[in-house]
């Protein structure tokens, strides 16, 4: 009864004018962030701070939840197209997303994408409705032991997306954890790998290595084999829609990447990233036609794409629920609420009830919004593709670099982004996959970082740690998890010889 | 021919459009956007007081002030920065204490400028205080109790803070000293971190900015049981010193600095615009909710501050041996 | 035939890389040993970085082995086709550029470089016209400059450039 109380406060705030403009600012704005390369959700509502300002908690609050998952919509974009992610979160979309493109799909994977952040959208804001503060206290319950084994499972388990080979993957994994760990380490403050070079202590940036490793690599590879002729896949109008065999496919999918995403986004750290991740490695596993996937599987879309979608939604749990802020973007949008007065925390939900279901009221009108702005623009966006290809090749060049730099306002970034685009460009003639560097490199610091904390936390007694409830249930889980496709063919041979 | 023409006259059409950037007219300071760089992330506390900050300076200046972030290396990355860049008055430093003081201090190698020497004091803007705080079921009434505790148990007080050249750290380490009791300092990469393990019961207290833990005071979920500096709204949280220990902690602050060797004039027009704003009462209000204390101190002062502050953090740390 | 020609000049890159990658574990696990390891109790930053160091290096050991010793490439359908003499003059082309790019970048600053830059790549990947390729280039970086120096706030650098 409470929620229905609640809801219709909350969109009697919403739907205000006020509100409304706030919400639809936002939204634009993280869309054209999430297009734009390098700036991203948290670079964007840092900027717009002081256009809150002047204005009530909540109208600043909506406008700048409205930036945070308005860029999840629009990250998609330069990665179905150009196979440059737009943001870290999209790095997984590039994977299936531009094989669409190149195939002629481009139009229908841009369409899945959108309906599939808003499905996902929708359903995470209507868990945190419902769940919020019950999900916030068992968050809780992870610490430090905890997290490093659901990042190690994790690790594990999602390191195959997309290749076959064990070494290969694994090579590719490490290659990540170990450009993670350049850069001042926190709890010694020694400075590792870096050279004496200060510009390297705060570490190989996420942004400047995915666009490098997709982007960059993928301008080489076209520069190898561009004719001078403009090779365009001219797209007809009605083909820039989902077939309904594609749909049948991807609604599953997307489904399935909202409740992965959410259940992922819970998670502290590079929660939306991650869940793109987990999504696609499910999707592949769940698939009839797995070997379809790295070439253009619809489902390997509309999965991840919804899953970061209500990732962030689930981010936001934490930080209404508790105060928490559960990463950096969710950091910025607690430093707007406290700037406004606001004492984020577990009172904030009855203390500020038009904050908090008043965002959570724009979050459904937001949604809509975006879907109704992203459908029509898809052929807009597609017809991207039909520049000629030099052109587009020189705008990607400058897209990534401004990217790069304009992460940090590092010339670092630029060198790191060319150079891990030569080596990617190495790499992927040579039959490597990115996607599990990329993991390891959004993984590792964080990785090693609750390990030091856990150790230190006991001192040393590594069984203490390993017997905690929590944290031997999931390594369990994650045993289970490597172990589950051998007994699945296991008892498939079994059932064929009977 | 004509390509060459073409070339021309775009680069001349260039030109014209960036004239306001090159110092054509003598302009009276300041005559265009000067930036100011933050040695951290977006929405840590140094980043939210720096863009109330210069919000309001922007306005006395009647110029936009554009914040940068530069994060790295405990903001040493973006100290270096400005220490080392143009000296033109339009780049200049809101620098915390750890970016000044302790990561130069900790690691040396890591901070290839002087604080003292490269960096020129503008004004002091705020204090950040920070508290210690348990659980609020926890079996310690007061500071004494917990100490009490962590003395007969040598090991197994667990607080947790921010990463080593954080100032928390420091605090920490010096309480250690002072009360000679074994705790377990247990690093985080941030504040949040280690609020959420002290919420679910991982570690047994943390040593954070008030900001970061207040909230859960009023939710009722922890206790502050002490203060490194007083605070008007706090005050049954005592500090180390009233509670009879012979020096107070060290306590965290951020101002803005420009490189040494800034023009006078821009001194001129800028100190006396910082004084104004800090004293701002609206924005000093509105910080203070934050748990953000304004407390302006002048040049002067400020180079005092950052002499003393670098001497006593050098000290630490060579008593400590708390280098790597 | 046209296959297993696929496969052995791809098969020299791949033991090339192979070895690289043992090259870059091995010197990372040597720089690592150059960090403190600590304690159980109390891990000094050198021991993540030795644990990584290790299992890398073991990795690309078994990976050297599988190349060279049991002619273990990728499958067909990860290749591709295999580089022919303009391809790869266009393509090291690029890679000379952008290395160019990256030495100049800090001193021309963000507009002359990038235009420098365009211009060269277009050139390279055989736009025709040196009036559109130099009109491209200077438009190009001239705009973005101009958007996201001047309206978006997000300062590019300038090197000792004056714009």
């Amino acid at each position: 009864m409470e929620f229905i109380h609640g809801i219709t406060y909350g969109f009697s705030v919403a739907l205000t004018f006020n509100n409304l403009l706030a919400c639809f600012i936002g939204v634009v704005i993280g869309t054209i962030v999430g297009v734009l390369p390098g700036i991203g959700p948290t670079g964007a509502m840092a900027l717009l701070l002081p256009v809150t300002f002047g204005q009530n908690p909540a109208t600043a609050l909506i406008m700048l939840a409205g930036i945070y998952y308005g860029t999840m919509y629009g990250g998609s974009t330069t990665s179905i197209l150009l196979n440059v992610p737009g943001e870290a979160t999209s790095v997984v979309t590039c994977i299936d997303g531009y094989q669409m493109a190149r195939k002629g799909r481009g139009g229908a994977a841009l369409a899945v994408a959108a309906v599939g952040s808003f499905i996902a959208g929708t359903l995470g804001n209507v868990a945190l409705m419902f769940f919020a503060p019950f999900l916030a206290d068992q968050a809780i319950k992870f610490g430090p032991p905890e997290y490093f084994a659901v990042m190690l499972v994790g690790l594990v388990l999602l390191s195959r997306i997309g290749e076959e080979s064990v070494i290969r993957s694994f090579i590719m994994v490490c290659l990540g954890l170990a450009l993670g760990t350049v850069g001042m380490e926190i709890a010694s403050g020694t400075s590792r790998f870096t050279f004496d070079r200060i510009d390297l202590s705060k570490g190989i940036g996420l942004i400047p290595v995915a666009m490098g490793l997709y982007g960059i690599s993928e301008v080489l590879m076209i520069a190898e084999q561009i004719t001078g002729i403009s090779s365009v896949i001219k797209v007809k109008l009605r083909e820039l829609f989902p077939t309904r065999a594609e749909w049948r496919r991807a609604t599953p999918a997307m489904l399935r990447g909202s409740g992965v995403g959410f259940g992922v986004g819970l998670i502290p750290g590079p929660a939306t990233i991650l869940s793109t991740f987990y999504s696609y490695v499910l999707e592949k596993r769940l698939s009839q036609h797995p070997e379809e996937f790295g070439k253009g599987a619809i489902e390997g879309v509309a999965g991840p794409e919804a899953a970061n979608n209500s990732a962030s939604v689930a981010v936001m749990v934490p930080l209404l629920a508790l105060g928490i802020p559960f990463g950096a973007a969710a950091a910025v949008l607690l430093g707007g609420l406290m700037i406004h007065g606001v004492q984020p925390g577990p009172l904030l939900i009855t203390k500020n009830p038009d904050i908090f279901w008043g965002v959570v009221a724009s979050m459904y009108i937001g949604n809509v919004m975006l879907l109704v702005l992203n459908l029509p623009m898809v052929g807009v966006f597609t017809s991207i593709l039909r520049i000629p290809q030099h052109f587009l090749m020189a705008l990607i060049l400058i897209f990534c670099v401004i990217g790069a730099y304009s992460v940090d306002n590092s010339v670092l970034d630029v060198w790191i982004l060319i150079g891990t685009g030569i080596i990617g460009y190495l790499l992927r003639k040579v039959g490597f996959n990115m996607a599990p560097l990329i993991l390891g490199l959004v993984l590792g610091p964080m990785m090693e970082e609750k390990f030091v904390s856990s150790l230190m936390m006991t001192r040393g007694n590594v069984l203490e740690l390993l017997f905690r409830p929590l944290t031997a249930s999931i390594f369990a889980f994650g045993i289970v998890m490597l172990g589950l496709p051998q007994l699945i063919k296991m008892i498939r041979r079994k059932g064929k010889k009977s | 021919m004509k390509p060459y023409r073409l070339f021309v006259g775009f680069f001349l059409f260039m030109q014209g459009l960036t004239l306001g950037v090159l110092p054509i007219h003598a302009q009276p300071y300041p005559d265009h956007p000067i930036q100011v760089v933050i040695p951290g992330a977006p929405g840590d506390a140094a980043d939210i007081a720096c863009r109330l900050l210069i919000e309001e300076l922007g306005k006395i200046l009647k110029i936009q002030l554009v914040p940068i972030n530069k994060p790295g290396g405990g903001g040493t990355a973006g100290s270096d920065f400005v220490a080392k860049g143009k000296k033109d008055a339009y780049t200049l430093l809101y620098g915390n204490t750890s970016a000044i003081i302790y990561s130069p201090a900790l690691s040396p190698e890591s901070a290839p400028y002087d604080p003292i020497r490269d960096l020129d004091p503008l004004g002091l803007h705020v204090y950040f205080p920070t508290v210690v705080s348990v659980q609020n079921d926890a079996p310690w009434k007061n500071f004494n109790g917990m100490i009490e505790y962590a003395r007969k148990t040598p090991g197994k007080l667990r607080c947790g803070t921010l990463g080593v050249g954080s100032i928390t750290y420091f605090q920490l380490e010096i309480v250690k000293s002072l009360t000679g009791a074994d705790m377990n300092i247990v690093p985080f990469k941030g504040a949040m971190p280690a609020v959420t393990a002290l919420l679910g019961g991982h570690v047994e207290s943390a040593c954070v900015a008030v900001a970061v833990a207040e909230p859960h005071y009023k939710s009722g979920k922890l206790r502050g049981i002490l203060l490194d500096q007083k605070v008007p709204d706090l005050p049954n949280i005592p500090t180390i010193q009233q509670l009879g220990y012979k020096r107070d902690l060290p306590s965290s602050w951020a101002g803005l600095f420009a490189p040494i060797g800034i023009p006078d004039e821009a001194k001129k027009v800028l100190i006396p615009a910082i004084e104004r704003a800090v004293k701002n009462p609206e924005l000093a209000g509105r910080l203070q909710k934050m748990w953000f204390l304004s407390n302006y101190k002048s040049p002067d002062e400020l180079k005092q501050i950052v002499i003393e502050d670098y001497e006593n953090a050098c000290a630490v740390v060579k008593k400590m041996g708390v280098t790597k | 035939m046209g296959n297993s020609e696929k496969a052995v000049s791809t098969n020299r890159i791949q033991r090339f890389v192979s070895i690289l990658f043992l090259i870059f574990s091995g010197l990372y696990l040597f720089l690592s040993f150059s960090l403190p390891l600590g304690k159980v109790a109390k891990p000094g930053p050198g021991m993540v970085p030795r644990g990584i160091g290790i299992v890398l290096t073991l990795l690309s050991l078994v990976h050297v082995i599988e190349v060279f010793f049991l002619e273990k490439g990728p499958s067909a359908k990860r290749t591709e086709d295999p580089l022919k003499r303009g391809d790869m003059i266009r393509v090291t082309g690029v890679v000379f550029l952008l290395i160019l790019y990256m030495i100049f970048f800090p001193i021309l600053g963000y507009t002359f470089s990038t235009m420098i830059l365009v211009g060269a790549v277009l050139r390279l990947l055989e736009m025709r016209g040196w009036a559109r390729i130099v009109l491209i280039s200077i438009v190009t970086s001239g705009f973005s400059y101009f958007i996201f120096d001047h309206i978006l706030d997000v300062p590019l650098p300038k090197g000792m450039m004056p714009f």
